[in-house]
């Protein structure tokens, strides 16, 4: 199998390691290989692509520079960095203008970015390239009596014309993850909900509205899988 | 109207199919979608977030309307996306609301965060720095350190895109 850039992004690599480690373990087990690179923040599709939206897409295409002077595709752990860097690629390829701009200020630092890489969440490195079947053929655990509900996140699916991923308003892929572990899936009505974090950031009671809303009538049913 | 006209521009510029937006009928599908206006919105008294509004303002080169006044009217934008998902003209909205976002950035305005955020991406080149506990604990789990990007030619590049004079 290809070797992957892995992209752990500043959340998971800086604050939630144990999320890097599980994967790493779990990569290892079914013969992913992944390599390092000092990739900046992605950046936040949500923070930084508001500030600026074309700093957003130097910063994402300088980092999409750097798999590219390797030649290898990225696999991220991260909704939020495989939503950026796929959205940066987006803009660039279908926007001429953006993309002589931004390359004539990646020239300043010595870079061009070519478009030359794919960006892939890890879930859909498991779906189209190791297969759910070879996922199953691995566990020797079976998670049997655990109720799980998932919570794909907005950024895995959404806008699915440059996601390209899953069903942006039914997602599937996930589930049938949870499905071949042995795990009990709970479906709720709001599983597509936003978790409301971008706001939540700014005005912290709508957010919290938001999240209660999602949260109550799945609370005391299962585990929930983010 | 000079200066509507000149926003129509820069709107139209900024959208990736600067005709799509001119297709938006007002339907509401997206703000029945919205979960911020579902938690936010009072139409009586015309109070909260409104993708709807914020699309017909923006049509109409309203940049009064949208840039001055609460600043939830352009920032309780989550970002979930789910309004161009639902919009059956196809209109990317979200793009549209993050030229908004930009637009409040010129001006000084919008949330805390948004600096705090932009700020630590241009000392650090991470959003979250890296910290001691955290090493160690990668230490423990296992991990290698993490690559260190270098941050000396990402300031570069913000500072020649003129990002780092809007910082707060």
């Amino acid at each position: 199998m290809t070797e992957y850039k892995m992209f752990e992004g500043c959340v998971i690599g800086n604050r939630i390691p144990f999320i890097e480690a599980a994967s790493r373990k779990v990569f290892d087990k079914i013969g992913i290989k992944t390599s390092q690179a000092p990739f900046s923040c992605c950046p936040d599709p949500t923070g930084m692509k508001s500030f600026d939206n074309d700093v957003w897409l130097a910063i994402g295409a300088r980092n999409l520079c750097l798999a590219e002077a390797e030649g290898k595709d990225i696999i991220s752990l991260c909704n939020g960095c495989t939503n950026t860097l796929r959205g940066v690629k987006h803009q660039l390829k279908h926007d001429s203008l953006k993309r002589d701009k931004i390359n004539s200020e990646l020239a300043k630092i010595g870079k061009e970015f070519k478009s030359s890489v794919d960006i892939k969440h890890f879930v859909d490195v498991f779906k189209d390239e190791v297969g759910v079947d070879r996922i199953k053929g691995a566990i020797t655990k079976q998670l049997s009596g655990l109720k799980v509900a998932v919570q794909q996140g907005c950024h895995y699916m959404r806008p699915a014309e440059w996601m390209e991923s899953d069903d942006p308003m039914k997602p599937t892929t996930l589930k049938k993850l949870v499905e071949v572990s042995g795990a009990t899936l709970v479906d709720y009505e709001e599983e597509i909900l936003c978790c409301g974090s971008a706001v939540t950031n700014a005005y912290e009671e709508h957010g919290f509205a938001n999240l209660k809303i999602k949260w109550m009538p799945s609370r005391n049913l299962a585990q929930m899988l983010l | 109207m000079e200066d509507s006209l000149e926003f129509n521009k820069l709107i139209t510029e900024f959208h990736i199919e600067p005709e799509v937006i001119k297709y938006c009928y007002q339907c509401s599908k997206c703000s029945d979608n919205c979960p911020v206006t579902a938690v936010t919105s009072d139409q009586y008294t015309d109070t909260g977030y409104n993708p709807r509004g914020n699309i017909l303002m923006t049509l109409l080169g309203r940049k009064d309307s949208l840039l001055e006044g609460d600043d939830l009217k352009i920032w309780g934008c989550t970002v979930c996306v789910t309004c161009d998902e639902v919009c059956p003209q196809k209109i990317e909205l979200t793009e549209v609301f993050t030229f908004l976002k930009n637009q409040s950035i010129a001006l000084g305005k919008g949330p805390d965060f948004i600096y705090g955020q932009a700020k630590a991406v241009y000392e650090n080149g991470k959003a979250i720095p890296p910290q001691p506990a955290i090493e160690r604990r990668r230490e423990k789990l296992g991990l290698p350190k993490v690559s260190a990007p270098d941050v000396g030619e990402l300031q570069s590049l913000l500072k020649n895109m003129g990002a780092d004079k809007k910082l707060k």
